[in-house]
């Protein structure tokens, strides 16, 4: 049955569904709802909760229960995601799973704490130090905030990679109709080896777990590794679209920038302009294969809550077949219909 | 452990960097640097005299290069 | 008497430079497991820096974590696996300079977790640089004409940590004579034995030689720590709860 639901707290509901052993978060503005709420549900469920000194001391409690085997999370917000770059690097390198999520304010510095979507490079392109990528989930409802959640622990063990839910401050505070389960559900085993955990070497070998890697070539080896990891990632891409099959201007988003282009999508179809409607799922692994065939008859305009860091991909995949133009508004900024409507009407011309 | 079984002071000569540990503080005086060197091209220490099997070699030894076991169990 | 090396050693040589005070230190917490009968149970966090290879000589589960977060991934190990030994094993730069929010949070939090910290009054990994414990007139590569005032004051760790309420033991111990180290043994066993009896936060801070990074012979570096660190440092129980 739907209730009305904020996305934070669906956030958590999720995490619990995906059977989160253990969370650690330090507070900041606009996800405070996930740690609060989350302090009462993992203790009544009867889970790990602990509050962080910050940031950084979060993350690597993250890394420490990770390394154990269990489901750990942490949450956090542009500023505070900064600061966990350098562990994020680790747990890469390290291939440790865990699910870390990003409810985006404006920047840069400390910025705003209005939604926004200036943090995609960050997220899609390795935003710590080293060679890396990370599964990046960008939910766009509050149903979404929980069944992404809920489903990135598998895909964390899968690939024992950390996994980014790249929400938004909009996404987070808002209100909708959810439909969640009135009871956490049975926790899912993932059928994925678990060889590696350090839990005490009793009755087998000890084992270590590292990042350092100073054997001749061995660094390398480790790097190539990981990119065939990285390669496989590719089966879980996930997107959206409507209208896509005789579309000449295809509107491409996610997140809330998303929700305001199937606002705009809608509209033009009902005054009978050849609209698309196109919307990420994963923002890494990137639909870009889609999008390369879909660029064959339509052209595509880009709207973020940023100056343009997506539309960056879609060009990279579009690779100048068709147009793809870009509106966005950065710092907290949301994209106008009425904007995106003349841009497209004008597109279509 | 019984009294009077067998003792024997090992040196791993490969293991030894030639700190001067041990000898220094040997209350018997009887290790000392060998005139030869091992593969990483330090003198290791080696036994001299009488070795009362105190231990204290063990003790200050930082890289894992003496032992002190029983003859039977090397023999085994 | 026999003397073995433990279980908890694995069976090969460490690269740790001569006379430096790491090797005798590893084998104390290894010796200690082992006679405690902990080994199986044990997960321990290395740091950055000379101690980093850890992994390589113990024989129990052992992960490296970023420089100087050791406290907060073992508090996330702990937390999960509140049965098992978690230990870390830190540097003075790990522990005192970049890590010195996580080491006084945990410590402050009662974490039940045992610190092994490693003093030796420089960074000696990146060779021989000032490190939050080096002394005023302490030469390092940084401090060519010495530590002075305004590098600031050498950071006394045990004296700082005693005084949060979440801590359960705390000693300074130091590795330059077969006495000193007989006692370091006893301070490592016994916050270990706290820790297996959950009473919260402890620490052993040894004071260990470095011979490279302070340029003098590994023979010299004993007399060093008695003439030059002893005074700054003084040896003894900063904190016992029982």
């Amino acid at each position: 049955m739907k209730k009305l639901w904020k996305g934070n707290h669906a956030l958590v509901e999720g995490a619990l569904a995906g059977g989160l052993d253990a969370y650690f978060g330090y507070p900041i503005t606009p996800q405070n709802e996930v740690p609060e709420y989350m302090s009462l549900r993992m203790k009544q469920e009867k889970r790990v909760f602990l509050q962080a000194e910050s940031e950084l001391a979060s993350i690597n409690m993250v890394f420490g229960a990770a390394l154990t085997g269990k489901r750990a999370m942490t949450t956090s917000s542009s500023p505070g995601i900064s600061l966990m770059q350098e562990g994020i690097s680790y747990l890469v390198g390290c291939e440790l799973p865990a699910v870390i999520v990003n409810v985006q304010r404006g920047g840069p510095g400390l910025g705003n704490i209005a939604g926004a979507q200036g943090d995609y490079f960050q997220s899609v392109k390795g935003g710590g130090h080293g060679d890396y990528r990370l599964i990046t989930l960008t939910p766009f409802s509050v149903q979404e905030m929980y069944e992404m959640t809920r489903d990135s622990f598998d895909l964390a063990f899968k690939y024992r990679n950390p996994v980014l839910i790249l929400a938004d401050g909009v996404i987070g505070q808002m209100l909708e109709p959810a439909d969640l389960p009135e009871k956490v559900p049975p926790r899912k085993e993932f059928p994925y080896s678990m060889d590696w955990i350090l839990d005490g070497a009793a009755g087998r070998d000890s084992r270590f777990i590292r990042s350092l890697v100073m054997d001749e070539g061995g660094l390398e080896q480790h790097n190539y590794r990981l990119w065939d990891k990285f390669a496989k990632m590719e089966k879980e891409i996930s997107w959206e679209e409507h209208g896509t099959e005789d579309a000449d201007v295809i509107l491409v988003g996610y997140g809330t920038s998303a929700r305001i282009n199937l606002d705009v999508y809608n509209s033009a179809r009902k005054n009978g302009l050849k609209a698309g409607y196109f919307r990420l799922r994963t923002a890494f692994p990137f639909p870009s294969k889609r999008l390369s065939e879909l660029s064959s008859r339509s052209g595509f305009l880009v709207t973020e809550m940023s100056m343009g860091q997506m539309v960056e991909d879609v060009r990279l995949a579009v690779s100048g077949r068709s147009d793809v133009e870009f509106y966005g508004r950065p710092a907290g900024g949301l994209p106008e219909e009425e904007k995106i409507y003349g841009i497209l009407e004008r597109m279509l011309k | 452990m019984k009294a009077g079984k067998k003792k024997i002071l090992l040196i791993n000569e490969e293991y030894c960097k030639e700190c001067g540990f041990c000898i220094k503080f040997c209350p018997n005086n009887t290790l000392a640097k060998k005139n030869t060197i091992n593969s990483r091209g330090f003198h290791p220490a080696e036994l001299k005299g009488e070795c009362s099997f105190c231990g204290i070699c063990y003790t200050v030894c930082p890289d894992f290069a003496i032992e002190i076991v029983d003859e039977e169990q090397i023999s085994r | 008497m026999s003397r073995r090396l433990p279980e908890s050693l694995k069976k090969i040589p460490h690269t740790y430079c001569p006379g430096c005070g790491h090797g005798i230190i590893h084998r104390l917490v290894a010796e200690s497991l082992d006679e405690l009968e902990l080994r199986e149970k044990t997960v321990a966090i290395a740091p950055v820096g000379c101690a980093v290879f850890g992994y390589h000589y113990w024989n129990f589960d052992t992960a490296e974590a970023a420089h100087g977060r050791p406290p907060a991934a073992a508090t996330g190990i702990k937390r999960v696996l509140p049965d098992r030994i978690v230990i870390t094993y830190q540097g003075d730069g790990d522990l005192a300079a970049i890590g010195g929010n996580e080491i006084i949070h945990a410590a402050n939090r009662g974490e039940n977790i045992s610190v092994f910290f490693v003093n030796n009054a420089c960074y000696g990994m990146t060779g021989g640089q000032m490190a939050p414990t080096t002394m005023f007139d302490q030469v390092t590569t940084t401090t060519p004409l010495g530590r002075t005032l305004e590098d600031g004051y050498p950071v006394k760790v045990c004296e700082l940590l005693s005084v949060l309420e979440g801590v359960s033991y705390i000693e300074r111990v130091a590795v330059n004579s077969p006495a000193n180290i007989m006692k370091a043994k006893k301070a490592v066993k016994k916050a270990l034995g706290y820790q297996a009896r959950n009473r919260g936060f402890t620490l052993v801070e040894f004071l260990s030689m470095c011979p490279t990074g302070w340029k003098v012979s590994p023979e010299k570096s004993l007399e060093w720590i008695d003439e030059r660190m002893l005074r700054i440092f003084p040896l003894g129980v900063y904190k016992d709860k029982g």
